[in-house]
């Protein structure tokens, strides 16, 4: 996450670069934020991605400031970690799921192939 | 170097939560998930072997142990075996309380056009006999379905006639306020063993304030006597609604339990249905229905350390779900949703809803959850367009914010309360109480096993142990 920075009193602003967290991973951490903000998400030609959150209601003190970014910057890394689990364990959660809820009837006729 | 497998994980305070597939738990110091994605524990620690050994990592990309793993994730959604297992008959709405928060929008005592046909209810007894499952609970709800005795016998008396065919295991319950218990209702309830499930909610001022009566409470307790001395206290149980009056009453509403005589209390909030969707303010309610579940347990649980037995329900069926390979039959928590799969409801107006909370949708004009009526095909209402629209939303496993969460394999998806509270049946989790709630007694309940351990743990491994007898 690059220069979280406060442009008003219930807006802040924050880039991130797709080189290292994919939109994907954006989309879900902003999710949760959508309860409380208002999101704009702009997309730059270079790598960064531009985000400007305005609060739906009040303003955006310093302490909930410096909380909103320590937040989305944990939220980032947790959700980047939760996303390389998706990925590298697909193919074994797929096996699983198979095994743990296919008929086992129905692997009779692979047995029986030569 | 190993390989990972499925996990999900979840910060609460200054841990990490790390739960499996099969919905095993293991909490870890910070930091703790960022070193296993990294290939950063290495096999000489201790936290390798039990990584290794709670299938959070593998030495092979496909785990030797696998087939006992698929079993056991099997053996956890082992729920849906049966298929629909629970059928609510609806066999009135009329009712003779007044509860300020009454979700089944029942109407006045003496007017008979709210109450179900006996067509109806011999086609919705055939539709029953359908399910594939081997033991179906046929449930009677209203209203209050103890005035309309005639009916209860009738559709008792007409699944036991057609049950010689089916050879089905049956048990029937009457969920009943208490209060008109008649010498005839008993009979019916010796002859067919019929359980009795009761509502009180809590000490006299509170239960009469409740239910908009001055002597609610009086009446229901002599209800309960004369079913438990009648039928057997065994047969008799109890719930509560916890209304935004309660919330005061934690230590008072479970005193009250014990006092008359039961041994188990499930704190129940209020749902958006009927009249409680009047509640003023619904974010506070759950705040603070979130803070009495505490003081509640909390005080249920000092109760059980100084030698007074009682179980706090909901906190039970989550513990059976962390701590046990097994399932629970709690409809609220399932994944797929409880709805069609575990429930049904066959309401008195000769229709078929998803749930017992869809047909309540119903009395305010909102049919989104009518599957059709009880004169259509079985295969129409339980496997139909409505059905299949709603099976694309009925899963934590794939909705967005749960399919991410550490609690998925505790918690469940509720389409009906999604559309009910949020006018869209996939819902948004920010700003779900089902979430909020839920994440926060799933929290709570592994902060006091892994902090408190010594204190709670022997707590409830009776509590499990009882309710596995």
């Amino acid at each position: 996450m690059i220069d979280f920075i406060r442009l008003s009193e219930n807006q802040c602003r924050f880039s991130f670069d797709t080189a290292i967290f994919s939109e994907h991973i954006a989309a879900k951490v902003l999710y949760w934020l959508a309860k409380d903000y208002l999101i704009y998400w702009k997309s730059k030609d270079d790598p960064a991605q531009t985000i400007l959150l305005e609060k739906k209601d009040g303003l955006i003190s310093e302490d909930e400031f410096q909380i909103l970014r320590n937040d989305i910057n944990q939220r980032f890394i947790d959700y980047k970690n939760r996303d390389i689990i998706i990925r590298e364990t697909k193919n074994i959660r797929d096996i699983l799921y198979i095994k743990a809820f296919a008929n086992n009837d129905d692997f009779e006729d692979f047995n029986l192939i030569p | 170097m190993y390989y990972l497998l499925p996990f999900r994980f979840e910060r609460i305070d200054n841990k990490e939560i790390i739960v499996n597939e099969a919905g095993d738990f293991w909490v870890a110091e910070t930091n703790t998930v960022d070193r296993i994605v990294n290939r950063k524990i290495s096999p000489d620690e201790e936290l390798y072997k039990d990584l290794l050994s709670s299938f959070i990592i593998s030495e092979q990309p496909i785990p030797d142990l696998i087939d006992n793993y698929a079993t056991r994730l099997r053996t956890k959604k082992s729920f849906l075996d049966g298929f629909t297992s629970l059928h609510i008959f609806v066999l009135t709405i009329r009712c003779n309380q007044n509860c300020i928060y009454c979700q089944a929008s029942s109407r006045e005592c003496s007017a008979s056009i709210y109450d179900s046909k006996k067509e109806y209810l011999a086609s919705a007894i055939d539709l029953m006999f359908k399910s594939p499952s081997p033991s179906l609970t046929m449930e009677f709800q209203g209203g209050e379905p103890s005035l309309v005795p005639d009916l209860l016998q009738y559709a008792i008396e007409e699944t036991e006639r057609k049950n010689i065919e089916y050879k089905k295991q049956i048990i029937y319950v009457l969920c009943t306020n208490s209060i008109y218990l008649t010498d005839q209702l008993i009979e019916i309830c010796n002859k067919y063993s019929v359980l009795i499930s009761t509502s009180l909610d809590g000490p006299e001022f509170l239960h009469n304030h409740n239910r908009g009566k001055t002597d609610s409470y009086q009446k229901v307790i002599k209800g309960i006597a004369k079913a438990r001395t009648m039928l057997g206290a065994d047969r008799v149980s109890a719930l509560m609604t916890t209304s935004e009056y309660s919330l005061n009453y934690p230590e008072e509403i479970i005193d009250s339990y014990l006092h008359n005589g039961f041994q188990s209390i499930f704190l129940r909030p209020l749902n958006p249905y009927g009249l409680a969707i009047d509640t003023s303010d619904w974010n506070m309610y759950f705040d603070r229905f979130i803070e009495f579940y505490k003081t509640a347990l909390d005080y249920i649980i000092n109760l059980n350390k100084k030698g007074t037995f009682i179980i706090e329900e909901l906190t039970a069926l989550i513990l059976r779900k962390i701590l046990t390979p097994f399932p629970v039959g709690f409809v609220d928590l399932q994944s797929p949703a409880g709805i069609i799969n575990s429930v049904i409801v066959y309401n008195y107006d000769g229709y078929v809803y998803a749930s017992d909370e869809s047909r309540m949708l119903a009395e305010y004009n909102d049919f989104t959850f009518r599957l059709g009526s009880v004169f259509d095909r079985y295969e129409d209402i339980f496997y139909g367009k409505k059905s299949q629209d709603l099976a694309q939303v009925w899963a934590t496993e794939f909705i967005a914010g749960c399919a991410d969460c550490a609690f998925q394999s505790y918690c469940g998806a509720d389409p009906v309360r999604n559309y009910s509270t949020q006018k869209d049946p996939y819902g948004f989790r920010p700003t779900s109480s089902f979430c909020k709630k839920h994440k926060a007694i799933i929290s709570h309940i592994i902060k006091l096993i892994t902090e408190r351990e010594n204190e709670v743990l022997p707590v409830f491994k009776e509590w499990l142990k009882r309710n596995e007898g």
